[in-house]
């Protein structure tokens, strides 16, 4: 399945911004200098600029900011930090002890993505204002692949759903404003949720979700083949780092991910159970290619080593790559990876009865099972109960906290605080002054601030209903040929931004108002803004923004859905995510 | 011809004019010879003060009363050297003795003391700026000075009493240079002339004459060739290009040449031993002298006539002329350009005159019209253009309309000519004829508005509050916004706000937003600022409400300690860095509690408080939780510095702490598991000592697992007990930790345990996971029915898992049987296929 890619919109002139952007930040500091990076910035500074590019621009050896300053061999020295309190400590304590014994060292520093005024400040209090030369770098949203962008802000989803600071959305509205200016202002916006709200432009339709429209997703245990990668090996900035055993290696490799790689392309968005089965075919095919060249004559050798042979070997090789990441993924599945499915699909459709679901996670809390492993069931059981009784969580939260440790107290008042864990303190329990009841405590004040907490009796189980984001039972999905998106969860569930994207899609023109009634039951309010009637619409191209990380599940299912519509869709997120690392983002550590 | 009756002639075609550009608004009561007079060039305005080196000093401490009028004579203002203003130079007023005035090129008057002090006022008289020439120039007074251009700026010379010479080059940024030594003896007379950069000084001292510069260490001594050699120069005067310098001696005898004093143009006899009372150039072509009731003008090459004054008058000099200011009229002399000589001059048979006649004939329906277009037909062009140029140098609207007509008249003739020189004229001697009337008072020649340039024009007529006519000049001459209109706009609000008025802050606010609007280039900011100045707090802050970039707005809030309002807009913003510096800021300025309850009212701002509290300074997120009585919070703050002490001690007071502010909280849930953390920690605090083994950062289960790992099965049995440990998870835990550490006896002893709670699955699993196939192979077949297959096949044992799917008589256990056959099982693979077909199975 390939999406309609051929609609104009290169998105590759993106990088090619950042990178101009970049390089006119290492121009200001002209001649040879060293480059000392944020690990943070790395990833994204690989999808930015090449070695060469940097080299081209004086840059001379690259080193990841550490606690121990690299040798000075230049005379100029380039950071590239996030506005970050540790890094930024770090930093300063590299630039006092360089100081003494290299006088003349220029030290440039480049805040990503804006130099914010604390930054000053604490530079200022470490006495070293004017010792060094401060720039900003703004990145635009960086094409991971033809429809997918991300700023590679990771912290996005903790600092603005958790404590509150919305900073990063001046950034994505820059970034969306980016967009506009290169594509044309954009007729039909949705945007909905508290994050979605603040960025508020060949481009038709413009949705804009906060992650928490949408726990569930990443709750769940991603089932196509880039999300199974993600989940298992991690896909950072578009790269996964596969380890010796895939690569068939001693070391690790890391490896592109992305459409240019046609086999890959055509198996990402595949129900993982499809992929292995797709492979072994093709592998077949390439090898009785290779068996015709038995057969061959001199000069049709000749012609298929000079053409065919190169293709075919990489072909080889790549099939061989992903076959062994296959292995790799269902020898590390769980054993009981069809319990895990059963009980998550369960939960989801309401299927099996909950006692089932609170005996599995018991029993995965004593197998010592990761933690936020256990945290994402958890958080999945509680979310599709709408909520837990007091003697439900007490129970659990007790078992988890045995299990990894009392601190984890924290952990889980920080999902409560997000919603993702909710217990309904029962009115009997008179002890009780929860966080319902006390509006004014910082808890709720805080409540109010990230996120509008959805009314009592609309929960999740509520607007799951109403948004029909359960599939009916008795359809059954094609997972080898899929035609609905919810074929990423087995035809148990539909992502929230697949469901509302694809029902606003289905129409021409303007939302309609039975889509935007049904958007009040999630969290957060809506804003959409339609072009007048009858004024000119460019080709379908749909941007689909999510606020807090998306995932390859998603963007699965969104792919399907622009095969089905026929609409170009481009996803751009924070950055991306899965459900692990939305999890431990918010681990007290 | 009235146009020429004005013209007097002063050698070969050379002609000069004189005629009244103004008759003086304030009457004919001012006798000018009493008093000090200061003109501005390019039509400036004029300062006036008593001159009192005319009358007995009386010694009082009267402080100078400074008139300002404009060229016109309609007054502007009078003031008084407001001794307070010279504050910061002189801790007191002292004698202050007023020596010079003089305008700066941005009509800012120029009060030089004889202390050495400089003030300069605008010419509202407002108090700009002060600075002095120096500690010498202070000590010793000085006795004479000069406010001059210089490159690019205007600078202020002084001579003091003790022959010295200061020199500040650039009033705005005063530093004083000290030029070389004189020898002692009176100075006659002395003035600076300007080369390129720097400013030299000529002084007349005795019979020499000295020039003095600031590089060279001595003065270097200038011969001026005399025709009688031996005089003094007892006045001199330099032309407003600085390239021509005339001399007068003693004896009456005018030298002009150039300023080197090396070309002579001429001597002239003015045969008189009085000193006149003033010498100038008119233009670069002659030299004024100003007598008791007569003006003498001297050309260059030595020609002179005479005009009669009617009273005591005073010379301004332009770089195109001289200005004669009297009592009751104020004239223009200047020398005719030549192109209006050759237009206008009698008999002239220029194409331009003879157009200019075709013109007139044509109007009078006179044949005679053709004839002379005739003449000029092939130089059609030079004509019109003369015409052009000679009514841009006419000062009459009248004679400006008919050299014009004669021009377009010209012009038909010829339609391929760009018509912008005609349009630009037009439009500028509109703009000149405006700005020349009394009631604005710029007598601007032609050639100094070329000069002068139309944005400095328009920036004095602003300057002068003119702001109506700045406008509609600007609109007239469509001039960008950005440069025209917004900019005079914004001048005329911080004008206005200055203004003392009658009408509330808000409605001059109003005001102020309905004529300006959104405009581009206009900044509220600038003019809040200018309010603020003006100490009208008020006022600033209702019109710093109308500035639209939220960065500015906040921070003018802030200055104007708006700290509430500046809040209010920074959250608003949604820019959290602006946020985060008013917040930084309030906490500077408030006291820790009244911050608290300000930022209280503001949810979003209270979250980031915190935030930014979480990396830096707990302390104060305890204070703002205490003040919210938010116990809860508290006791999860309590709970993070619990884990952020290693120590024991602290530590377990944390959590206690943490324990009783639930119970305050009545969180229950929390209380409890507090409570039972502080159970644990206490235990392991203890097993750590009898073991010598690290156990307190370990969970529960951690904790349990590694007593077992160790074959310390009593202590976990202990802690089983003591924590509740259902007997399911602790048999998971028991399974998972022998298989972990290959305690395969304890695990058979455990499956030999009746009461399993958990099935042998876990115990296959566990194996299977360690690798041992050969001890999972030991439970598989204790498992239960449904699962016996699927376990039988991760052992290995196919076999077996065959036999028992074939007892089951279960097609899908069959199947999965063969789905784990590899290509060594080909008999069992065959047999599975056989058992399979038989169609009796269970599907």
């Amino acid at each position: 399945m390939s999406p309609p890619q051929s609609l104009g919109l290169d998105v590759e002139i993106l990088r090619r911004l950042s990178s101009d952007r970049l390089v006119r930040v290492l121009e200001d500091a002209p001649g040879a200098k060293d480059l000392i990076i944020d690990g943070d910035l790395m990833k994204m500074l690989d999808r930015i600029a090449g070695a060469t590019l940097l080299r081209s621009h004086g840059v001379d050896k690259m080193y990841r900011l550490e606690r121990v300053p690299p040798p000075v061999q230049s005379s100029q020295r380039v950071y590239l930090v996030r506005p970050s309190l540790l890094q930024l400590k770090i930093l300063a304590d590299h630039v006092h002890s360089d100081h003494a014994a290299h006088p003349d060292l220029h030290v440039h520093v480049v805040v990503v993505p804006r130099l914010v005024s604390w930054v000053t400040g604490l530079l200022e209090e470490e006495g070293l204002y004017g010792a060094l030369t401060l720039h900003e770098f703004c990145p635009d949203f960086i094409p991971l692949d033809d429809d997918l962008l991300s700023l590679e802000m990771t912290s996005f989803f903790r600092d603005a759903f958790l404590e509150g600071d919305f900073s990063g959305c001046v950034d994505v509205a820059r970034a969306i404003n980016t967009l506009q200016g290169l594509f044309g202002q954009i007729p039909y916006v949705l945007a909905h949720g508290r994050a979605a709200k603040a960025v508020m432009p060949e481009i038709s339709h413009l949705f804009i979700f906060d992650r928490d429209a949408d726990y569930v997703t990443p709750l769940l245990t991603q089932l196509t083949y880039e999300g199974a990668l993600d989940d298992h090996f991690g896909i950072n900035a578009g790269v996964v780092e596969f380890p010796g055993e895939v690569v068939g290696q001693d070391a690790p490799r890391k490896v592109p991910l992305n459409s240019k790689d046609t086999i890959y392309d055509n198996i990402r968005n595949k129900h993982f159970a499809s992929v292995s089965s797709y492979l072994i075919t093709k592998a077949k095919e390439v090898n009785a290619k290779k068996e015709q060249a038995q057969n061959m004559t001199a000069s049709q050798m000749k012609d298929f080593v000079a053409n065919e042979l190169r293709t075919l070997q990489s072909c080889h090789a790549t099939l061989a790559l992903h076959l062994r990441a296959c292995e790799s993924i269902t020898k590390s599945v769980k054993q009981d990876f069809e319990t895990q499915l059963t009980t998550e699909h369960g939960l989801v459709t309401g299927a099996s009865n909950a006692g089932q679901a609170r005996k599995f996670l018991k029993n995965c809390l004593a197998r010592m099972q990761p933690l936020t492993d256990n945290l994402r069931l958890f958080c999945l059981y509680s979310l599709t109960q709408d909520g837990l009784s007091p003697k439900d969580y007490k129970q659990l939260a007790s078992q988890m906290l045995a299990a990894h440790g009392h601190k984890h107290l924290i952990t889980l008042n920080n999902l409560r605080q997000l919603n993702l864990l909710c217990a309904t303190e029962s009115s009997a329990s008179s002890t009780g002054v929860n966080r319902d009841s006390s509006g004014t405590n910082i808890q709720g004040r805080l409540a109010q601030v990230t996120s509008l907490l959805p009314k009592k009796g609309q929960g999740w189980r509520a607007a799951a209903k109403r948004l029909r984001l359960i599939p009916d039972p008795d359809k059954t999905i094609d997972l080898h040929n899929p035609s609905d998106p919810s074929y990423v969860f087995n035809g148990a569930y539909t992502p929230v931004m697949a469901k509302v994207v694809g029902e606003a899609l289905s129409v021409r023109g303007a939302f309609t108002q039975t889509l935007l009634d049904s958007l009040k039951v999630l969290p957060g309010t809506t804003i959409s803004r339609a072009a007048p009637p009858g004024s000119p619409v460019g080709p379908h191209v749909a941007l689909v923004v999510m606020m807090g990380g998306v995932t390859y599940t998603e963007v699965a299912a969104l792919r399907l859905l622009a095969v089905t519509s026929g609409t170009r869709i481009i996803v751009a997120s924070t950055s991306t995510i899965n459900g692990d690392q939305l999890v431990s983002g918010v681990v007290h550590k | 011809m009235a146009l020429i009756s004005d013209w007097t002639q002063l050698g070969d075609d050379v002609f000069y004019r004189k005629h009244e550009v103004y008759s003086m608004d304030w009457g004919g009561g001012i006798n000018l010879a009493d008093f000090m007079v200061a003109s501005a060039p390019y039509g400036g305005p004029l300062a006036l003060t008593r001159d009192e080196s005319r009358f007995t000093k009386t010694h009082q401490t009267g402080k100078p009363l400074i008139f300002i009028f404009s060229s016109s004579g309609k007054k502007i203002s009078s003031f008084k050297i407001d001794p307070s203003a010279v504050y910061f130079v002189d801790k007191k007023w002292t004698s202050g003795f007023l020596l010079t005035l003089g305008w700066s090129r941005g009509e800012d008057l120029v009060c030089v003391q004889e202390d050495g002090a400089v003030l300069l006022y605008d010419m509202f008289g407002n108090y700009q700026h002060t600075f002095n020439m120096g500690q010498e120039a202070k000590d010793t007074h000085i006795q004479s000075s000069q406010v001059f251009t210089s490159y690019r700026e205007t600078g202020v010379a002084v001579l003091t009493k003790s022959n010295r010479i200061f020199m500040v080059n650039n009033i705005h940024e005063p530093k004083t240079r000290k030029y070389p030594d004189l020898p002692g003896g009176t100075v006659n007379c002395w003035c600076v002339v300007r080369e390129e950069r720097h400013s030299n000084v000529l002084v007349s001292q005795g019979r020499d004459l000295l020039l003095l510069n600031h590089i060279d260490e001595r003065p270097q001594a200038l011969y001026p060739q005399w025709n009688e050699p031996g005089g003094s120069v007892v006045e001199m005067a330099v032309s407003s290009n600085s390239r021509h310098i005339a001399l007068l001696s003693d004896s009456g005898k005018l030298w002009i040449g150039s300023s080197d004093i090396r070309i002579k143009y001429c001597e002239y006899d003015a045969k008189s031993q009085v000193k006149p009372r003033q010498l100038a150039w008119c233009g670069t072509g002659a030299v004024v002298l100003l007598w008791e009731v007569t003006l003498e003008v001297v050309s260059v090459n030595g020609e002179a006539t005479s005009y009669y004054l009617d009273s005591s008058s005073h010379l301004a000099q332009e770089a195109d002329g001289v200005r004669v200011v009297g009592s009751t009229c104020h004239d223009l002399l200047q020398k005719v350009p030549q192109v209006v000589v050759d237009t206008l001059g009698i008999g002239s048979m220029a194409p331009g005159a003879l157009l200019l006649d075709a013109s007139k004939r044509f109007q009078e329906r006179s044949t005679q019209a053709n004839d002379c277009l005739d003449m000029i037909k092939d130089s059609m062009e030079e004509a019109v253009n003369q015409c052009l140029q000679a009514a841009q140098h006419q000062y009459q609207p009248q004679a400006q309309k008919m050299l014009l007509r004669a021009a377009l008249f010209g012009k038909s003739f010829i339609p391929e000519m760009n018509p912008e020189p005609c349009k630009k004229t037009i439009f500028t001697l509109r703009v000149l004829n405006a700005v020349r009337d009394h009631r604005v008072g710029l007598p601007l020649t032609w050639s100094q508005m070329e000069h002068l340039t139309l944005p400095v024009l328009l920036d004095r007529l602003v300057h002068r509050r003119f702001f109506p006519l700045a406008l509609e000049i600007a609109n007239f001459l469509k001039i960008p916004e950005t440069d025209g209109t917004s900019r005079i706009l914004a001048h005329w609000a911080c004008f206005k706000v200055l203004q003392p008025s009658q009408k509330s802050d808000e409605h001059i606010a109003k005001e102020i937003n309905s004529k300006l609007g959104y405009t581009p280039g206009i900044s509220y900011t600038d003019i809040a600022n200018r309010a603020d100045q003006a100490g009208r707090k008020q006022l600033a802050i209702k019109l710093i409400e109308y500035e639209c970039r939220a960065k500015e707005q906040v921070l003018v809030l802030m200055r104007l300690g708006e700290d509430q309002t500046a809040l209010r807009r920074a959250l608003q913003s949604g820019d959290t860095d602006l946020i985060y510096t008013v917040l930084c800021r309030l906490r500077q300025k408030l006291s820790s509690g009244d911050f608290l309850m300000l930022i209280r009212n503001f949810p979003v701002a209270q979250a980031l408080h915190m935030r930014s509290c979480q990396d830096l300074d707990t302390e104060q997120l305890r204070d703002i939780l205490v003040q919210e009585d938010d116990f809860l919070g508290q006791g999860l703050l309590r709970v993070k510095e619990a884990y952020n002490s290693s120590r024991a001690d602290t530590r377990l007071a944390a959590l206690q702490g943490a324990a009783e502010l639930f119970r305050r909280a009545k969180h229950e849930t929390h209380l409890q598991m507090t409570e039972e953390q502080i159970k644990l920690y206490r235990w392991q605090i203890r097993l750590e000592e009898n073991q010598q083994k690290p156990y307190t950062d370990k969970s529960l289960h951690d904790t349990i697992h590694h007593l077992l790992l160790d074959g310390q099965i009593k202590e976990a049995e202990k802690l089983r007990t003591e924590f509740k440990i259902s007997e399911k998870r602790y048999w998971w835990l028991r399974v998972v930790a022998h298989a972990q550490a290959g305690h395969w006896d304890e695990l058979a002893a455990l499956a030999k345990n009746k009461k399993n709670p958990i099935g042998f699955e876990p115990f296959v699993e566990v194996c299977l996971k360690t690798g041992n196939k050969l001890e999972a192979q030991k439970y598989a077949s204790r498992v239960k029915e449904e699962n016996k297959v699927s376990c039988l096949i991760k052992c290995g044992l196919l076999e077996e898992a065959t036999k028992i799917a074939h007892e089951q008589r279960s097609a899908s256990s069959l199947a999965e049987v063969l789905a784990a056959c590899g290509p060594q099982h080909q008999a069992l693979q065959s047999r599975l296929q056989q058992l399979l077909s038989d169609p009796s199975l269970k599907s």
